[in-house]
């Protein structure tokens, strides 16, 4: 077990009281997922450090595109997404863009029933 | 008497409608009566509902009369968006919101299609049993009643179903989804009873210990988690923690 002063410096809930059990089963039955204790998204916690953290990468961002460079955090998700247009697309690249997307992002297979 | 009707009595005006591309979905009466008529059942109704865009509905008032449609009642502002349609001396409403339906992108995408097969293979849009059932749970009228019973098995089948044959999330997608339409924390005794013998994955356990009505029936799924060798102790934090409907 250990103890609260080094679960503080961890960063982890430290040992477990009644009541984070308590929470813990309520939060398995609302999301019926495996515990996940998610510290990281509490909105609560280091907001200010978070805060900080994002304006000043968003900086780096903006001034790493002014001088052409690439971006030193990019958003990951435009990894996934290999149909991204820059922001001046033409109408053309934004059609044939929407055409590959429904590609990949396929609606699912309609339930069907014969009468 | 009121007239008694069928989807297949509306077939000439449904093949019209998806000759023209218009966007719809079948609701109401019709819709129930197609989900019972798989059971074995039959529902009819005095109308045909379908649900659909605004757009898709002005379009549909300009065209209807060129083919022999009836515009009887326009929809007006501030009452329920339906266009009263008579074709054939049948009648049609044609709705863009109905009370606890989502919206039309959403029963669309969620819709089954139906295969008409003794009128040419005609296909049929008619919306998700549970977005018609959170329908008729929000309506709440008398003559509903026999609809929602009607619905309640169609869907119960499908999540015993769903429970057999699936994998994965898939297996309890479909009786979560119950639940939050039903507005209810927990299965009901039978269907839970039913579930049971069939739980095999974790997956499995966490949603019905969680969901099952008694506290005899949550041991059960312990046991039962054990018993396929399956870590129990989060299905166990979750029924100490928990309580239950119905006291054993």
């Amino acid at each position: 077990m250990i103890s609260s002063d080094c679960a503080k410096a961890l960063g982890c809930m430290g040992p477990a009281t009644a009541d984070h059990r308590l929470h813990r089963g309520q939060q398995l039955v609302r999301l019926n997922t495996r515990p996940c204790y998610a510290m990281d998204m509490n909105p609560d916690r280091d907001t200010d450090r978070r805060e900080l953290r994002s304006i000043a990468q968003r900086e780096a961002n903006q001034t790493a595109s002014r001088a052409g460079l690439s971006l030193p955090f990019p958003n990951p998700w435009d990894e996934l997404d290999t149909t991204k247009l820059p922001r001046d697309a033409s109408a053309q690249q934004i059609h044939e863009r929407v055409r590959r997307l429904s590609e990949i992002c396929r609606k699912p297979p309609c339930q069907r029933h014969t009468l | 008497m009121p007239a008694a009707y069928t989807l297949k009595d509306f077939t000439s005006l449904l093949r019209l409608l998806a000759e023209r591309g218009v966007d719809y979905v079948v609701i109401g009466g019709c819709a129930v009566g197609a989900y019972a008529q798989l059971q074995g059942e039959a529902v009819v109704s005095a109308d045909l509902d379908i649900f659909t865009t605004s757009s898709a509905l002005h379009e549909l008032l300009a065209w209807a009369p060129l083919h022999g449609i009836v515009v009887v009642k326009q929809p007006q502002p501030r009452s329920i968006p339906v266009a009263v349609l008579e074709w054939n001396a049948l009648e049609v409403n044609v709705l863009t919101g109905a009370p606890g339906l989502p919206s039309y992108g959403v029963v669309a995408r969620m819709a089954r299609e139906f295969e008409l097969k003794e009128h040419g293979a005609l296909v049929v849009p008619v919306a998700d049993p549970l977005d018609i059932l959170a329908n008729k749970l929000t309506a709440a009228r008398d003559k509903d009643q026999p609809h929602i019973e009607i619905l309640r098995g169609f869907i119960e089948e499908e999540i015993v179903l769903a429970f057999e044959t699936q994998r994965g999330r898939r297996r309890v997608m479909l009786a979560r989804r119950y639940l939050e339409v039903l507005g209810r924390p927990m299965l009901a005794e039978p269907l839970a009873a039913r579930l049971l013998p069939l739980a095999a994955d974790p997956i499995d356990f966490r949603f019905l210990a969680g969901r099952v009505p008694t506290k005899r029936q949550a041991l059960e799924v312990v046991d039962r988690a054990r018993a396929r060798g399956a870590e129990v102790d989060d299905i166990y934090a979750i029924v100490s923690t928990r309580t239950f409907e119905i006291p054993d």
